[in-house]
């Protein structure tokens, strides 16, 4: 019974749609249609706007967290990639100074050379000591005279089993026999507080020039002979005095101190 | 200051001083960062702390360097003694005192080192050194002391009142 009652409401409704259908078909609905979609047309771009809001948010996060992993990503790689790179020059460098102490050993074949790494200065700026990684356990003496590719470095002066310390050259109490290369001329090149050293006790009368070489002379029998030591900067000399004096520049870089080698078959 | 915690920072400045300063430096000089340490100490906590810091400090510097074991400890102990004396309320507030303290100090230090040296038979070179080792350094220990003494300042108020126990 109940069902039968809807009939009518259902009917009425067809011929409602019918006859909107029929308004709609002859364009008598297009006034109302038009004030409708003017009144509808802000709202629904708004929320047409806000929706696509929410689906660029949506990307937006999801973009940032993926951006966020690659960046990460890239990140790590960058890292890896400037530790490769540090390795890398790290063993340029070292291939460099071994190549260097390859040529020195092949030029100087009488020696016995043992490479050691600087692994310590000392702490006072008015000494100029370093610490190298072997000791007497790998044979070394006190007394070996410690050389690079570029010449003198100094001797060593203490040992222990498994590191030693070498005075430099360009400390005030280093004394080195030396000559100057092209006129012969001896003398004694002693350090300097600041890293510069002095050849004292060059005769008057001996030709001296600016960018002259300073090698060892071996007298005294300290170090091996022929062995470089630097180059004449300046020159005093004073015609009252007994001795001219010359200024000489180390030839070793020992601000940059990282590889020696000791001569360790010398005999004083 | 817990006196283990100042072995281990004062060999490690020692360590530094050593070993990543040179690298660091310019024209060979480097600053003297367990001088600036333990004269620092000494004015922020007094005489007592200052005293121990001097002694860890001069044996570490030692044991890296070429001069006699407890040398530097034997200087840097009456200098700590004399800079620590003074008005900590006045060095604790004004950095200009600090900075002409540890100038003076540095000096004190490298000239009784020298001293000690010619005594030992190493030649000195007074006027050399002074010129081109002590002065620089002295300038240079003073720009360091710059940043390092706020921040001992701020570790020395974070640490509170002195206390000394082994």
């Amino acid at each position: 019974m109940s069902q039968m009652r809807g009939i009518p409401a259902a009917l009425l409704l067809l011929l409602f749609i019918l006859a909107f259908l029929a308004l709609e078909v002859t364009h008598l609905l297009e006034p109302v249609e038009n004030v409708v979609a003017q009144l509808f047309f802000p709202l629904q771009q708004g929320l047409d706007s806000l929706g696509e809001r929410f689906t660029n948010a949506g990307r937006y996060f999801q973009d940032l967290e993926m951006l966020r992993r690659q960046n990460e990503e890239l990140q790590k790689l960058v890292d890896q990639l400037a530790i490769e790179n540090v390795r890398l020059r790290e063993a340029e460098i070292e291939n460099i100074t071994l190549r260097q102490q390859l040529d020195f050993k092949e030029a100087n074949p009488d020696y016995q050379l043992l490479s050691a790494q600087v692994i310590g200065h000392d702490p006072s700026n008015l000494l100029e000591y370093i610490t190298i990684d072997r000791g007497s356990g790998d044979g070394i003496a006190v007394g070996m005279p410690v050389v690079t590719s570029q010449g003198l470095v100094g001797r060593v002066v203490e040992t222990y089993p498994r590191s030693s310390r070498v005075l430099l050259i360009i400390d005030a109490s280093s004394s080195v026999n030396a000559l100057i290369q092209n006129s012969r001329a001896t003398g004694v090149v002693q350090g300097k507080p600041g890293g510069g050293m002095v050849m004292r006790y060059i005769q008057q009368g001996e030709e001296v020039k600016t960018g002259d070489l300073v090698l060892t002379s071996g007298l005294g029998g300290n170090f091996p002979r022929r062995l470089v030591i630097g180059q004449v900067t300046a020159v005093r000399q004073k015609d009252i005095e007994l001795f001219q004096e010359a200024e000489v520049e180390p030839t070793v870089e020992f601000d940059h101190l990282e590889m020696v080698m000791i001569i360790t078959d010398f005999e004083q | 200051m817990n006196p283990y915690a100042a072995v281990l920072l004062l060999t490690s400045a020692a360590l530094l001083q050593s070993s990543l300063l040179p690298h660091l430096s310019r024209g060979g000089l480097k600053p003297d960062l367990v001088v600036i340490l333990v004269i620092s100490w000494g004015l922020l906590r007094g005489v007592r702390e200052g005293l121990l810091w001097a002694f860890i400090g001069g044996v570490a510097l030692d044991l890296l360097s070429a001069t006699p074991l407890g040398l530097s400890a034997l200087i840097l102990t009456p200098l700590t003694l004399l800079t620590g004396l003074g008005q900590k309320s006045i060095y604790r507030t004004n950095i200009l005192f600090p900075l002409v303290i540890i100038f003076l100090a540095t000096l004190g230090y490298n000239l009784a080192l020298l001293l000690a040296w010619q005594f030992l038979g190493r030649p000195a070179l007074w006027g050399e050194s002074f010129l081109e080792a002590l002065l620089p350094t002295g300038f240079l220990n003073t720009l360091v002391m710059l940043p390092l003494y706020p921040l001992l300042s701020w570790l020395h108020r974070r640490i509170g009142p002195e206390r000394m126990e082994w």
